[in-house]
């Protein structure tokens, strides 16, 4: 729908319209807060909102010990997940 | 005496009082409440009871006078008014001798002091202008406790509602029945009387006459005025047809001529007050009471259609009827009830807006509703309406064409009104349907006219965007919520020319090339399927060249549109002979999202497209994604990655029915042509062992047999035959090549595989059904030669899965039952059972 007035041109016109090329595609979503999503896109808009399907969540923490500063991830799955765009920091394929 | 409803008298005078009661008294429903149930029945609410005693307190030093100015404590409809003129001023005086207490007392025991009066000052004085006051005698009951029946209700409301808490409506009635019952002689006197009187005079029923009616403004004599209307209608007949031989007549025409006043009911009623009049009321009741009923009608209240009989007024008239009667008057007067406290709490709010007001709120509705929808900017139907309000075209287009023959889907300002006016006006129409049928249907129609309206002034506003004042320099921009007013007016470079040129020359192999197809693909799918929404009704031969140039407008449109989505498929890309990158159309097959979209692409191909999508997904058999990294590993042990297996499953869900679909009707000739570049140019070998190979084999093998059963009893022509011995030449071409393999066609145990057999069993069947499903379609056409050949390539796997089938506990038939059914698929197509394998 973002390019109704000329059918046969190519579908992306400006940046975010990279993203619709990995619609139904698996992505890599960085966050805010150290979090990373792996998933399907199954939509997204203007804001970067974005919904993913069967989703790898990860999350960075990083816990002051002793010795040191130790790095634990987290993982989470979902079925699906809604990301509210200001979260995002970017979205990139994945292959 | 008082003007405010204050008991005046006091406590050692409300014994008399008490005892002097009259039928007004009788008569307040009010009263009823405070009063104990069937206790001291003459008491009425006592209103010392209930008063603080407060009054008693305020300083009375001021009105010494006051006797002087108002004329003392008698009521105040007796205060003489023409002192002047009253000759017979000794009578005067005398009362006023007798101070309070006569007047008092007068007002309580009225009648014994009330004949020498009227008699003497009426008769004696021919000048004398008859006071026309309302005799408490009549009511019984001081004259200072009725203000408070202000409202002159039927009912009459007398002064003791003063102490109490105001009353519901429904609580009234529900206490007037109440009361009405136990004591109807008294409270029906003044009825009896106005009845017998007009038995008497013969009276048909007495109309209403406003002239009448007395002016309110006399100063002399608010109480009266305060008193029941109904008295003031009641006497009119009487006025109005004066029956000289009549003996009340007399009384009456005498007050006519000598007061100027109209005459008021109560004095009228005082005259007629005399012994011979009250004898008369008295026999009243052997007197005939059906004729006087009927014209009472007039005096009631409106009620209820559904009471037939006489509207009641007083008690009396309900111990006359019979018990059902009374019953159902009953429970008419309790719906009315019901109904009318209905009717307040709904009208509670009636009155706060005016017609402007309202008439203001549906103006701004219906901005809101065009705004909202797109409005009229848009032509129906067109792709920014379609944008705005996706869902209710699509919506209105399944519930089915507009009603109208219009060629527009939409038509326009009327329909529109009907749709965003549906529930509204079944809203109204239920609410007003039962009373008023015909107010409903006219409040849509306004709605609808003013909906039609609304849309002629917006199609009225200027259609540019721009408006030229003549004689101005500038441009008045106009801009609204949808077209906002440009700040900036960029041209739009060439898109198509930019875009193009760097796409060309790379040509290679690139994800993202293909994820653009795809995308390219898609919109001119989703334009081709609005616009396949758009379809005009066919025309026919009473259309309007218009609706016909439409419809070839359309037809046109969508050629173009197909045209474009041919070209986005990609499959007319040059084959390359030695290809460095999978073809476009296979590129974009190798994506799910490309795969979805072959069945929604298909539907708008012609036959020759069909076929050369077909030839070219067969040609590329071995590059596609689901064959290519479908493979299974050597030794057979490892699974297909989810993925793949996922990919697998899209494929066959969405980009197989197509294809079969169009192969169970292609002709003989297509199908040779098929399976010869499958066998020339793709590695048989290879797809043999992927599920979608087999699958692609089985659709053209089988095709083959059912078309060659279907055609084998008609004597075969030259053409049929050379296709015959084509196919033959190449099913064994196809036998040969895939029986080295046999035994390795079935595919690897899945990844769920367990050591428990039916675990495996029970994914495996839905694994290799399409194996079997393959041998069938190669058992049926296989010579006794080929068939003995082809069980023995896979005589192995029929044992073991037989056997495996027929060790399930019984738990698991459903299993067994389906795997021994899978099985046999194969074993009848050469003839055989797994029966018989025992």
């Amino acid at each position: 729908m973002a390019d109704t007035e000329e059918p046969g041109a190519d579908p992306v016109n400006e940046p975010l319209d990279l993203v619709r090329l990995s619609l139904n595609e698996t992505v890599f979503v960085k966050l805010r807060g150290d979090r990373e999503l792996q998933g399907r896109l199954h939509a997204y808009d203007s804001h970067c909102n974005l919904v993913l399907g069967e989703v790898t969540e990860t999350i960075y923490q990083v816990a002051e010990e002793a010795g040191g500063e130790d790095v634990r991830t987290l993982k989470k799955q979902s079925e699906m997940l809604f990301v509210r765009g200001d979260s995002v920091v970017l979205i990139s394929p994945q292959q | 005496m008082s003007f405010f409803g204050f008991d005046t008298t006091l406590p050692r005078d409300r014994q008399q009082q008490s005892s002097g009661r009259g039928m007004f008294e009788q008569h307040d429903p009010f009263a009823g409440l405070g009063q104990a149930e069937g206790g001291d029945d003459g008491e009425m609410l006592n209103f010392e009871d209930t008063y603080d005693g407060l009054g008693r307190n305020l300083d009375e030093s001021g009105d010494t006078f006051n006797d002087d100015t108002f004329g003392g404590d008698e009521p105040v409809t007796r205060q003489s008014v023409g002192k002047d003129f009253d000759f017979a001023g000794q009578t005067a005086r005398a009362m006023d001798q007798h101070g309070p207490q006569y007047g008092r007392a007068q007002a309580q025991h009225a009648p014994p002091p009330k004949p020498t009066r009227t008699g003497y000052e009426a008769y004696k004085e021919p000048e004398y202008i008859p006071k026309l006051e309302a005799d408490a005698s009549i009511w019984g009951r001081p004259m200072g406790r009725k203000p408070t029946a202000a409202g002159g209700e039927q009912h009459g409301r007398t002064d003791s509602s003063a102490g109490k808490k105001m009353m519901s409506l429904e609580e009234v009635e529900a206490m007037l029945r109440a009361q009405a019952k136990p004591i109807p002689p008294a409270m029906s006197e003044n009825e009896r009387q106005a009845q017998g009187l007009r038995d008497m005079l013969g009276v048909a029923s007495p109309p209403i006459n406003p002239q009448q009616q007395p002016p309110p403004s006399e100063q002399p004599r608010p109480v009266q005025i305060l008193q029941r209307p109904q008295h003031t209608t009641r006497p009119e007949p009487v006025i109005q047809h004066p029956t000289p031989e009549h003996h009340l007549g007399a009384s009456q025409v005498l007050q006519g001529r000598y007061s100027p006043q109209p005459p008021r009911p109560q004095s009228r009623d005082f005259h007629a007050q005399p012994p011979p009049q009250h004898v008369h009321h008295q026999q009243q009741p052997q007197m005939p009471v059906q004729p006087p009923r009927g014209p009472m009608q007039h005096l009631a209240h409106q009620r209820g259609p559904s009471y037939s009989g006489p509207p009641i007024t007083q008690a009396q008239q309900m111990m006359q009827m019979s018990a059902p009667d009374r019953e159902a008057y009953m429970a008419e007067e309790a719906k009315r009830a019901k109904r009318n406290h209905k009717i307040f709490l709904l009208s509670k709010n009636n009155g706060l807006m005016t017609p402007q007001d309202k008439n203001f709120i549906t103006r701004i509705q219906l901005q809101q509703l065009l705004t909202a929808t797109g409005g009229v900017d848009n032509e129906p139907g067109s792709e920014e309406q379609l944008a705005e309000d996706f869902y209710y075209q699509v919506y209105a287009q399944i519930r089915g064409p507009p009603r109208s023959s219009s060629g527009n889907v939409g038509n326009g300002p009327s329909q529109f009104a009907q749709t965003y006016l549906f529930q509204t006006g079944s809203r109204y129409g239920y609410g007003r349907s039962r009373h008023h049928p015909r107010g409903g249907d006219n409040h849509v129609q306004r709605m609808e006219q003013q909906v039609a309206r609304a849309v002629e002034a917006a199609k009225a506003r200027p259609k540019n965007k721009q408006l030229v004042v003549e004689g101005s320099l500038g441009k008045i921009a106009f801009s609204n919520s949808k077209t906002p007013r440009p700040l900036l007016n960029l041209k739009r470079p060439d898109s198509e020319a930019k875009m193009r040129q760097p796409v060309k020359p790379a040509a290679v192999f690139d994800r993202k090339v293909a994820l653009r197809d795809i995308e390219k693909m898609y919109t001119v799918l989703m334009r081709l399927e609005d616009h396949e929404r758009k379809l005009p009704p066919p025309p026919n031969e009473e259309s309007s060249p218009e609706v016909i140039e439409g419809h070839m407008r359309w037809r046109s449109e969508m050629q173009l549109l197909n045209q474009q989505l041919w070209e986005a498929l990609k499959v007319m890309e040059p084959i390359q002979a030695n290809p460095t990158s999978p073809h476009p159309f296979i590129q974009i097959l190798s994506h799910s999202k490309g795969k979805k979209a072959i069945p929604r692409v298909f539907r708008h191909l012609d036959d020759q497209q069909r076929l050369t999508m077909l030839t070219l997904i067969v040609i590329h058999l071995d590059q596609l994604d689901v064959i290519r990294d479908a493979y299974p590993s050597l030794d057979n042990s490892t699974p297909l990655p989810p993925r793949v297996r996922e990919e697998i499953e899209i494929f066959t869900q969405a980009v197989m029915p197509p294809l079969f679909s169009y192969v169970n009707e292609a002709p003989l000739n297509i199908i040779i042509g098929l399976l010869g570049l499958v066998m020339d140019r793709v590695h048989v070998q290879g797809i043999v062992r992927t599920k979608v190979g087999v699958s692609v084999l089985t659709m053209l093998v089988s095709r083959a047999e059912l078309v060659k059963q279907a055609q084998q009893p008609a004597q075969p022509s030259p053409q049929q035959q050379e296709d015959w011995s084509q196919w033959a030449h190449l099913y064994n071409r196809l036998f040969d090549t895939v029986e080295p393999v046999l035994p390795y066609i079935f595919p690897p145990p899945s990844a769920s595989t367990t050591t428990s057999s039916a675990s495996t069993l029970d994914s495996q069947a839905s694994d290799d059904v399409h194996v079997w499903q393959f041998l069938a379609a190669m058992g049926v056409g296989a010579s006794p030669d080929q068939q003995q050949r082809l069980v023995l390539g896979v005589k192995e796997k029929v044992m073991e899965t037989v056997g495996a089938a027929k060790a399930l506990p019984e738990t698991e038939a459903e299993v067994k039952d389906r795997r021994l059914g899978e099985v046999n698929l194969f074993m009848r197509a050469i003839g055989l059972d797994v029966e018989l394998l025992g």
